[in-house]
């Protein structure tokens, strides 16, 4: 998170405590503990025949409790899911070569939660919904100096020259997270201070990644397809590479975690807690890539075709009768791996303040972090050989290797709540 | 009391907020003009010839080829006035696609498609006072010597030279880009059994073998260092493809 970030989380701390520290310390009553639940699923702790003293002070539950909505947004810097996409050669004299990655930029997110709160002290059950689209683009276009790696593709025709150079990339990853959570919670401990709850149920949790590339030969430079001769030059224009992979994974499974509240105030509390879970599902995996080799067909018998290098794919393009013998044709490869098991871990963690802002409304402010590990699998070919087909060609994939990727977003929530 | 300290601190919580998501210190992107030019010439190896006027009617100009040693023909470099077709286009900036600028394809002409012709030799050198073999009762004046691509050679050989041409203009093609945007240029000679039989005929084929198309880009007077290939093989119909990105 940078500095910039923790100002904000420090001055909004601020604004927070400013309107309950302007007040008389003695004018405001003894704080009624109303509720025992998480940071976002408070539950009460004294009976409902309490009656509210003051228009700050919570109202007492209902006979069948309390309902409890939360909401809440954040911008979560985006930590571990850096997807490379592209290297860069940065020339002989250097002899350095740098790796580019599509770093995921902060989007704007928004939580929802809803808790009942039991009566009679018998803790609550809390509903909570976490999503996270995180949408971020790479890219580097210059045009004729080909010095960017086709990391995506499939190595073997990746680049106009099939040295696995592009004079320009745009690429993409997108991050998607979502987890809901039924939990039960319970106080574990209060002190007139500080009040510790526990909670623990079930989660159900869905993460997906899907990061691509397209690689160009944009300015190629390759002899001209003008007349005399009468090609169509789109035909033989350097087409994009492409290469994708993809991961989604979807599981259930259980969790806990823990919650302290600490009163600094009347109407402020200091308050952090964690939570870990254990989910287990299905995964689909999907890897893609597409490169592209030109072809000469001899016209003459036995029409002997040949795959030309780079420098004879210039010759034959300089001549009027050889551009003509010339096709240009796609290598595809795509690798499936679909209903695989998988398990992934959730790991969260929050601190800040909350403050009842006006009877049941509270606002709270959390610096919060949270962690999926190993939900995100990339698939990617090690062995391969490109087999004639009836249609062309295309790759057929003999090996593959899988990286298991983590996830983790920082950021500030905000976020209100509100008790009926 | 209360009501106006909550709405006090509801309403620097928003401040903080937006200020917290609204500074933006990213900064327009120059899009500044730059103007480029291009231009074409073909040159070749070219015999040399004596040229004079003449007061004849039927044969203004007269010329007589030089030889080194009796059988070798003097050669020096020169240009050659020469078809050609040609397209120019432009990737804007972050784009990925070619803008077509400027192209001869399907222009009709003399030759259509190869409506661009590059420019002929027109250095003169000093040269013999009289011909070898004068034609009795002509008058020889203004004698000099010029190269096989020169228009006096042309004018020696009854041959029609088209003017000179880059896309409508005689010397340089002039076009606007802005910073960042990628020009690429394509062109190509027309063939020699399409062209030369008009020209200046007869045509040793030497000069053929020997001819390099060129082409070269200035931005803004200032010689552009194009990638790609800025100058052909001598092989009939062959072209150039080069590019540059104004930064």
């Amino acid at each position: 998170m940078s500095v910039k970030s923790w100002w904000v989380a420090v001055l909004c701390g601020a604004v927070l405590a400013w309107p309950a520290a302007a007040q008389e310390p003695g004018a405001e009553p003894k704080p009624k503990d109303t509720e025992t639940a998480p940071k976002d699923a408070p539950a009460e702790t004294k009976p409902e025949e309490s009656k509210p003293k003051h228009a700050f002070e919570e109202p007492p539950l209902h006979r069948w409790g309390g309902l409890r909505l939360t909401a809440y947004v954040w911008q979560p810097s985006v930590g571990g899911a850096d997807d490379a996409v592209a290297t860069r050669f940065n020339g002989t004299a250097r002899g350095l070569n740098a790796g580019l990655t599509v770093s995921n930029n902060p989007a704007l997110s928004d939580g929802y939660g809803a808790t009942w709160l039991l009566p009679h002290q018998l803790g609550a059950i809390d509903f909570g919904y976490d999503a996270i689209k995180n949408t971020s683009p790479l890219e580097r276009l210059d045009p004729g100096t080909f010095l960017y790696g086709e990391t995506l593709v499939l190595p073997d025709f990746a680049g106009i020259a099939d040295n696995g150079y592009a004079d320009g990339f745009r690429a993409q990853s997108v991050t998607k997270s979502r987890r809901f959570r039924v939990e039960y919670a319970h106080t574990a401990f209060e002190t007139p201070r500080a009040r510790g709850t526990w909670h623990a149920g079930l989660r159900q949790l869905g993460h997906s990644k899907d990061v691509q590339a397209t690689y160009y030969a944009l300015a190629a430079n390759l002899p001209p397809i003008l007349p005399p001769s009468n090609v169509n030059p789109d035909l033989l224009a350097p087409r994009a590479d492409f290469g994708q992979w993809q991961s989604d994974f979807s599981g259930n499974g259980v969790g806990a975690g823990f919650d302290i509240q600490y009163h600094v105030h009347p109407r402020v509390d200091v308050v952090g807690g964690f939570s870990l879970g254990l989910v287990t599902g299905k995964q689909k995996l999907q890897y893609r890539s597409r490169t592209h080799f030109y072809l000469w067909t001899n016209p003459n018998p036995p029409n002997e075709q040949i795959i030309p290098t780079f420098s004879e794919l210039a010759g034959f393009l300089g001549s009027v009768t050889d551009t003509q013998a010339l096709s240009q044709l796609d290598a595809a490869a795509s690798l499936i791996e679909d209903n695989a098991s998988h398990a992934a871990e959730d790991f969260e963690g929050y601190f800040g303040v909350e403050g009842r802002a006006w009877r049941t409304l509270r606002v709270f402010l959390h610096v919060r972090a949270w962690a999926l590990v190993n939900a995100a699998t990339e698939m990617r070919p090690t062995s391969e050989a490109l087999a004639t087909t009836t249609t062309g060609f295309a790759y057929a994939v003999s090996s593959y290797r899988k990286t298991e990727h983590s996830v983790a977003y920082e950021g500030i929530v905000l976020g209100l709540s509100y008790r009926f | 009391m209360n009501t106006v300290r909550l709405s006090t601190a509801a309403s620097v919580l928003m401040l903080l907020l937006a200020a917290s998501t609204s500074c933006n210190s990213s900064q327009p992107t120059q899009n500044e003009s730059q103007v480029v030019s291009l231009s074409f010439s073909a040159r070749s190896t070219n015999p040399t010839w004596d040229c004079w006027d003449t007061d004849s009617a039927a044969q203004p100009v007269y010329c007589e080829q030089i030889f080194i040693l009796p059988g070798v023909p003097e050669r020096i470099s020169g240009l050659m006035p020469w078809a050609l077709s040609a397209e120019v286009s432009i990737i804007p900036e972050g784009k990925t696609a070619e803008q077509v600028v400027a192209t001869t394809v399907g222009v009709a002409g003399v030759y259509t498609s190869f409506t661009n012709v590059t420019a002929p030799d027109t250095a003169l050198y000093s040269g013999r006072v009289v011909p070898a073999n004068p034609t009795a009762g002509v008058a020889y004046s203004n004698p000099r010597k010029v190269a096989q691509g020169s228009p006096v050679y042309a004018a020696f050989t009854k041959a029609s030279i088209p003017p000179p041409n880059v896309f409508g203009s005689p010397s340089t093609y002039d076009f606007t880009v802005h910073k960042g945007d990628t020009i690429i240029v394509r062109a190509r000679k027309i063939r020699v059994q399409d062209y030369v039989s008009a020209l200046v005929a007869p045509f040793p084929g030497d000069e053929v073998l020997s001819l390099k198309l060129s082409g070269s880009l200035t931005i803004n007077g200032a010689v552009a260092n194009a990638l790609g290939t800025t100058q052909s093989l001598n092989a009939d119909a062959t072209g150039i493809t080069f590019s540059y990105t104004v930064r």
